[in-house]
């Protein structure tokens, strides 16, 4: 009972004064490396061995596997026991885990294959630090003082030529030597090679010095040029001379730092005829230097460049063999992971065009049939496929931006365990059998890569289980799945008709984790393959009620006037759950759920500015709009929209002023100074839209200056090119009339006349008579035109007038405005936005796209407009759908039928055609036609994170011996003092999820 | 509101004195502050004496935090003495970072005219579609003046964050910085200040082929040196509690290059000034030969 009082004092003392006691050890770890030992219960002894014997299949259940993680904010590397997820305490008798101290900044770690040694890069005291790993294991079972022994276990090398060291920062370490067929860690040597990329080296050092200290004599090096790697002589080699970096001993012969590819990263192939791959940090270019490993000759190095772009390559890691091939993945500087065909020395693109017909052709059942030739689509391949409109690298791009950081393969032959009473796992996303790579990100995530999918969906449930994946029933499945539609079984049902293409099978790609074969519950149930959520009724078509800034329409709600539509393509005959779509996908990989929008006219995102001007020479200007950027081009239209109130006028001098005699429409005013009201008073009472005639970005003024400017011009009416034409003389515009109400509210047609347009060319236009009163037809003008004088000095029916005194006078500060497409739908995804290229001229400095279009270009255009050219065969009325890729021909095009004109228009996702009736002349202002698609695929990417935190900074990763377990380094640190600063993860990738409750820090 | 002095907004945070000369052959000189609660950028016309207030932005960073505030943390031109340089303001609240240009031509003149603000948080961890608060925090920012890029360091999580301006062809957005992130280096707690130098003696930063960046940290006590062009750290200097600001007595507009090179950091939580040898023939580099000042004591007697 005194006991349990006692207790009870100290907890409540402790409720009383809580310390944040540091829950970690780690202190930015940068890397690990795992080594295998078994442990002699009798002698109380660790004996360490090859990291293969510690796969789950190798003899003796005396193994352990261990992990090496280099601290590099503490110059120390510890030992972590990875079966008990424990830290090895190195030095029982003193506080805390006695880390072993190693050098300055070790940033990698690597064991040799024996499991005997391992090696630290301090690159911050350039030498290397060789860590008796046998020892190591053993002085956690020290008794006392441990610290004698920690003089045993680390010996710090320094890499020489003939004693001179060379004082260069190491990076990237791997062991050249080849199996220790003895087993016994005895006093034999070791050898690897390093990457010095302060020398442009990479060499292989001699690591036999004994002692505590000692030299790593360069045996061998290759010197990295813009060119490649080359073999140095061992004459070159012995006057070599490196810039100092570490020990500030520079003289007259001591190279200063020069650029260079900087060589930074290594992978050794094993085997005896292996290969030394190097990749820079300031090239383009991968070496590849043959190596024997039996005789140790080095053959002539061969380079790899890069499709441009890369800017250098950060880390290289070698596959194993699959049946796709064997790859080196790279990451580069362009936050690509590119990938490389080793056995074709090849790069490889991993962003084909899902269009090109090879890839939209159905695949064989049978992954394996494929796999090598899916395996790698290699750049410069006749047959290789155009990339994808997504794409702007050949690489593998992580989803949102994230850093590619590291990469690891695994190889996962197993389903997850599963109680041998249920009926083994069908293929699915989250179903892996086969060999990937998991690619750990800046984000935290691990995201999975598919290089052989052994399983692909869809598939039945294997039934055995020793075959986990029965290969040849995707075909069968497809068919199974489909006759289970509810039309024959009133079950689960297939809507958007899955099916298996080729790009299913292709390798180095971001696994789907969406299920486009899910059996869908419904046709708007957001799995399942790409498709609209309702075929039946594919689109609304509203007319907003509100146009522009406040203003309401006059015919709000949905339009009474014909209504554009979605044409429908006939699906395959197999398709038994639709019979036809209106929206045909092409790239179901990047596919979201998403609600697109067809906008008439359409607001033209981040375009709604405050700061417009006004410049007799420039036009209007507003010096940050980047207008190229943001799609804005000739014929769209500003709407200068004016203040609301009082406070949207910067200065206190001005007011918002209205007038009270203006159209219904024009609801808002302009910042002025009330004397002014009056000579603005034209401008007060006009719809103030221009049509743009020029827009520029970084354009340059005669004193040097920059300005984003619009060049515009008045909108006459009628105001769109479907409701004119262009004309000669007035007796060509004897058909095109203008409609008005007159004073008793009927409906009444004016005539036109042939007249010089804002862009120079005639049409037939609206002229007026300003005197002729209201009443009468030569002064009367549409609805929201007035009759004013024009910038070419006659009187017409015109939006606004844009004089130059006039607005010179009346813009006496910076303005509100948007711009709007002119003349056409825009085309935007609620999660993809408005897709558009257009580039600043390089003379001109005019917002234009550019040409010749490339299909990235090409199919980044967003406008449908009413007019365009007719579609080429073969696309015609009876697949409307069919892309036009290769065909040279813009994005939009049309189709005549005898009632409608069908517009074919296609993006990266998706290609459409819109029915427009003939004779229906414009879209009413600000008509809308919305779809919503559901399904598709999302990238396969995993958080890491434990019980209580998440990755901040992955920063490397290896794989187990088992093949499928990795283990990630997070270097990143929290923000608090008591935070993590740095943890090891164990990922599962049969079970795609981080272990819980394996906590190193 | 042109032409009239104003009233600064609260919180004025941090500063920068542009100067130069105008394409036109003018010279201009104006301070530019960034506001930290408020997110506003004060435009200072420094060429006339007194130096007038000429422009207050409108706030950039919506919306604001629970308690109101911005964060308008820092900010850099990318092209120091050329007027036509767009501005980077971060945010030490908000997952993003506001450029501006600042005009000096007609309604223009000394008028902050916002442009693009792109996220910076995709790089780093995202739950959903909410960050987390990671990359919300953004600290310094400088220019690279050799290449298209700038850096800043972010407090969550702690690192120093490479962005590639350049323009680049058929990208997403055309004809604009490109404003990627294309590194992240995980660093000290709680960086606060940046600075570029370098090692090379004698060699101007714009032909220098060892070029370091040096990055305080308040709460680890530390001085991070990191190679800009490698993305790596390279050394981790102690010091003292509470390290905010760093200077150097080389460098920065300075040719003359002195006997022994020198940074000093201010270290707020002692009340002392460190001096760190930067030379790296001596046995102390890397280290803090001196202290300026002294810790309080124990008790004030």
């Amino acid at each position: 009972m005194r006991v349990l009082c006692i207790f009870a004092v100290v907890v409540v003392a402790c409720a009383q004064a809580t310390v944040g006691t540091p829950s970690r050890s780690f202190d930015r770890p940068s890397d690990v490396a795992l080594t295998c030992a078994s442990y002699d219960a009798v002698a109380h002894r660790f004996s360490a061995l090859p990291l293969a014997d510690c796969r789950p299949d190798s003899k003796g259940n005396d193994r352990e596997l261990f992990g090496l993680v280099s601290n590099s904010a503490r110059g120390e590397v510890a030992l972590v026991d990875i079966g008990a997820g424990v830290l090895v305490d190195l030095s029982r008798s003193r506080p805390g885990f006695g880390f072993i101290p190693v050098g300055t900044l070790p940033e990698h770690v690597r064991a040799s294959s024996d499991g005997c040694i391992a090696v630290t890069t301090n690159t911050d005291s350039c030498d290397l630090s060789l860590l008796d790993v046998t020892t190591l294991y053993n002085m956690s079972t020290l008794v006392g003082d441990a610290g004698a022994a920690s003089e045993n276990v680390v010996r710090r090398l320094v890499p020489t030529i003939h004693g001179r060291p060379l004082d260069v920062r190491p990076r990237w370490i791997e062991f050249s030597d080849a199996e220790n067929p003895s087993g016994q860690c005895s006093a034999r040597s070791y050898h690897a090679w390093v990457a010095l990329p302060g020398c442009n080296l990479v060499a292989e050092l001699d690591l036999a010095a004994q002692g505590q200290s000692g030299n790593a004599e360069v045996v061998r090096a290759l010197r990295l040029t813009a060119d490649g790697a080359e073999v140095m002589s061992d004459a070159e080699v012995a006057t070599l001379a490196c810039p100092s970096e570490c020990a500030g001993v520079a003289d007259a012969a001591t190279p200063a730092p020069s650029s260079g590819p900087l060589p930074s990263t290594l992978a050794l192939e094993s085997g005896t005829a292996g290969r030394l791959f190097i990749g820079s940090r300031a090239s383009e270019l991968i070496s590849i230097v043959p190596i024997d490993r039996a005789s140790g000759a080095i053959g002539t190095p061969r380079t790899l460049r890069l499709e441009s772009g890369a800017e250098g390559v950060d880390v290289v890691r070698l596959s194993p063999r699959s049946q796709a091939g064997k790859f080196l993945y790279a990451v580069a500087h362009d936050r690509s992971v590119r990938v490389i065909d080793v056995d074709r020395e090849k790069e490889c693109e991993t962003n084909p065009d899902p269009r090109a017909l090879a890839l939209a052709a159905k695949a064989d059942a049978d992954p394996e049939k494929t796999a090598r030739r899916y395996g790698c689509l290699p750049l410069g391949d006749g047959a290789t496929p155009t990339r994808n409109a997504f794409a702007q690298t050949p690489g593998i791009v992580l989803p949102n931006g994230a850093l590619p950081r590291d990469v690891a393969f695994v190889h996962v032959s197993q389903p997850p365990p599963l109680d041998q009473s249920l009926v083994q796992q069908a293929a699915s996303p989250s179903f892996l059998v086969g060999d990937y790579a998991w690619i750990i990100s800046s984000n935290g995530q691990a995201v999975l890569v598919n290089i052989f999918d052994a399983c692909p969906e869809p598939n039945q449930p294997p039934t055995s289980r020793v075959v986990s994946c029965n290969l040849a029933t995707s075909e069968a499945a497809l068919m199974k799945m489909r006759e289970t539609m509810p039309e024959k079984k009133g079950g689960n049902s297939a809507f958007g008709c899955p099916d298996v293409i080729a790009l299913d099978r292709l390798s180095h790609h971001i696994r789907n984790g969406n299920d486009r074969f899910f059996m869908t519950t419904g046709e708007s149930d957001l799995h399942g393959p790409p498709r609209l959520s309702d075929s039946t009724n594919p689109t609304t078509v509203t007319q907003p009620t509100v146009i522009v800034s406040g203003v309401v329409s006059a015919d709000g709600g949905v339009p009474g006037h014909p209504q554009p539509a979605l044409v429908k393509q006939p699906l395959p005959a197999e398709c038994l759950a639709s019979t036809s779509e209106s929206v045909h996908f092409v790239d179901p990989e990047h596919a979201r759920n998403e609600t697109w929008t067809l906008a008439w006219e359409g607001l033209l995102p981040r375009t709604v500015r405050t700061t417009g001007g006004w410049n007799n020479k420039q036009g209007w200007t507003d010096l940050g709009a980047q207008f190229c950027a943001n799609d804005v081009r000739a014929g769209d239209k500003l709407y200068w929209t004016g203040c609301v109130s009082d406070s949207d006028c910067d200065s206190g001098s001005l007011n918002c002023v209205r007038d009270s005699a203006a159209p219904v429409s024009v609801t808002n005013g302009l910042c002025l100074r009330l004397s002014d009201a009056a000579a603005c008073s034209v401008l007060l009472g006009s719809v103030r839209r221009y049509r743009i005639l020029h827009a520029r970005q970084d354009a340059v003024d005669t004193s040097g200056g920059l300005f984003d400017s619009l060049t515009l011009g008045e909108i006459y009416e009628p105001e769109f090119a479907e409701e004119t034409t262009t004309c000669v003389n007035d007796g060509d515009c004897g058909g095109v009339h203008v409609a008005a109400t007159d004073l008793s509210g009927a409906t009444v047609r004016l005539s036109t006349r042939c007249l010089e347009d804002a862009d120079g060319r005639k049409r037939c236009l609206r002229a007026c008579d300003p005197n002729a009163g209201a009443a009468d037809e030569p002064g009367r003008c549409g609805t929201d035109f007035q009759c004013a004088k024009s910038m070419l000095g006659d009187i017409r029916c015109l939006r606004a007038p844009l004089d130059e005194k006039l607005m010179s006078a009346c813009l006496k500060e910076q303005q509100h405005y948007e711009v709007h497409a002119g003349d056409a739908f825009l085309v935007s995804g609620s999660q993809s936005g408005v897709f558009s290229y257009v580039e600043a001229d390089a003379n001109s400095h005019d917002c234009v796209v550019p040409s010749p279009r490339s299909e990235f270009v090409r199919l980044r255009q967003s406008r449908i407009p009413l007019s365009v050219t007719t579609c080429p065969a073969p696309l015609d009325a009876s697949q409307p759908l069919m892309s036009t890729t290769g065909q040279g021909v813009p994005n939009v095009c049309s189709l005549s039928l005898p009632d409608s004109t069908w517009i074919h228009f296609e993006n990266p996702l998706f290609n459409l055609a819109v029915k427009w009736p003939k004779g229906n002349n414009v879209p009413d202002e600000q008509l809308t036609m919305t779809f919503t698609t559901v399904g598709g695929s999302i990238p396969f990417g995993v958080a890491m994170h434990t019980r209580d935190s998440v990755a901040a900074a992955p920063r490397a990763v290896v794989t187990a011996p088992d093949g499928e377990t990795i283990y990630v380094v997070d270097e990143g640190k929290q923000t608090t003092a008591t935070g993590l600063r740095g943890q090891l993860l164990r990922f599962s990738s049969a079970a795609q999820s981080a272990d819980s409750i394996f906590l190193v820090r | 509101m042109i032409d009239q002095p104003q009233k600064l907004p609260t919180e004025p945070f941090s500063m920068r004195l542009d100067e130069g000369t105008l394409p036109s052959g003018g010279k201009y000189a104006r301070l530019v502050v960034a506001h930290l609660a408020g997110g506003q950028v004060s435009v200072i016309d420094a060429s006339v004496d007194p130096p007038v207030v000429k422009n207050v932005s409108s706030p950039f960073f919506s919306p604001v935090d629970s308690i109101g505030r911005r964060g308008a943390f820092s900010l850099a031109s990318s092209r120091p003495t050329d007027a036509n340089a767009t501005w980077y303001l971060t945010s030490n609240l908000q997952a993003s970072m506001a450029t501006f240009h600042i005009g000096y031509l007609g309604l223009d003149n000394h008028v902050v005219i916002p442009s693009k603000t792109f996220s910076v948080a995709p790089v780093f961890r995202i739950l959903g579609d909410v960050t987390d608060g990671r990359a919300s925090d953004s600290r310094d920012i400088l220019f690279d003046p050799l290449t298209p890029r700038a850096f800043f360091t972010t407090n969550n999580p702690p690192s120093l964050v490479t962005l590639d301006t350049r323009v680049l062809p058929e990208q997403g957005t055309p004809s604009v910085p490109a404003n990627l992130v294309s590194s992240a280096i995980d660093i000290c707690q709680s960086p606060s200040h940046l600075e570029l130098r370098c090692e090379q003696p004698g060699v101007a930063i714009e032909q220098c082929t060892a070029r370091r960046l040096y990055v305080v940290c308040f709460l680890s006590n530390q001085l991070y040196t990191i190679d800009p062009d490698a993305a790596v750290v390279t050394d981790i200097v102690l010091l003292g509690r509470g390290p905010n600001d760093v200077a150097f007595n080389f460098g920065a507009g300075s040719d003359a290059e002195p006997a022994h090179r020198h940074a000093f950091v201010t270290e707020f939580a002692q009340s002392t000034v460190a001096e760190i040898d930067l030379d790296p023939k001596s046995p102390t580099h890397h280290r803090v030969i001196a202290r300026l000042g002294l810790p309080p004591p124990l008790r004030t007697p």
